[in-house]
């Protein structure tokens, strides 16, 4: 059973892995050639990326991310991922308004309400969430 | 928080992954918490007590590192 699990693991991220290459050799190539990146390539790239990060952390075994440990990883790194999240949009937000050089208040409009959305959410269901204990 | 899972473990002669299987975890929660990385929910010290044989206060020992 075991044997079988890591067999299927080493198999998987060999192929993903030669995916993943094959797809960046052909995106600096594009690039070499003039070609840009399109929105598909972006999410292609996004999701090879998330697919090894799942399989290094988690393998085939669902078992792991399934019991209480694994949920508590889970939930620890969904915490510090929501964090990052907040501050990559806060940078992104600042950096929009040097680069493009906004005249409005609000400068990104979308950035903004992204970033306003994101630091009120977490009390509001935090709210929520302490009731039930209540 | 100290434990002797290892140790109970090895008297038993069972393997983490049977003791895991035991407890519907997995083997690396076992490993985790025989090693003080990961400290279990109530309900699992009690289902790791009750598959060793013994009381969670013999199973467990707290730290208690006090404020006095």
């Amino acid at each position: 059973m075991m044997k079988n699990v890591k067999n299927n693991y080493v198999w998987t991220a060999i192929i993903l892995l030669s995916c993943a290459f094959a797809m960046y050799t052909i995106y600096i190539t594009d690039f070499k050639d003039g070609v840009r990146l399109g929105v598909t390539g972006v999410i292609a790239i996004v999701l090879v990326i998330t697919t090894l990060c799942q399989l290094a952390t988690w393998g085939f075994d669902r078992q792991i991310q399934k019991d209480e440990m694994g949920k508590k990883i889970a939930t620890m790194s969904a915490k510090r991922s929501y964090h990052i999240l907040t501050i990559g949009l806060f940078v992104l937000w600042i950096l929009d308004r040097i680069i493009f050089v906004r005249k409005n208040d609000f400068g990104n409009i979308s950035l903004f309400a992204a970033l306003c959305l994101a630091l009120v959410i977490f009390p509001i269901v935090q709210f929520f969430s302490a009731r039930r204990y209540r | 928080m100290d434990n002797q899972i290892k140790e109970l473990r090895k008297s038993k002669k069972l393997s983490q992954e049977a003791l895991a299987n035991a407890c519907n975890v997995s083997r690396q929660t076992i490993n985790a918490i025989e090693n003080n990385k990961y400290d279990p929910s109530l309900e699992l010290a009690f289902q790791l007590a009750g598959n060793l044989n013994v009381s969670v206060d013999e199973l467990f020992l707290y730290k208690n590192r006090g404020n006095l």
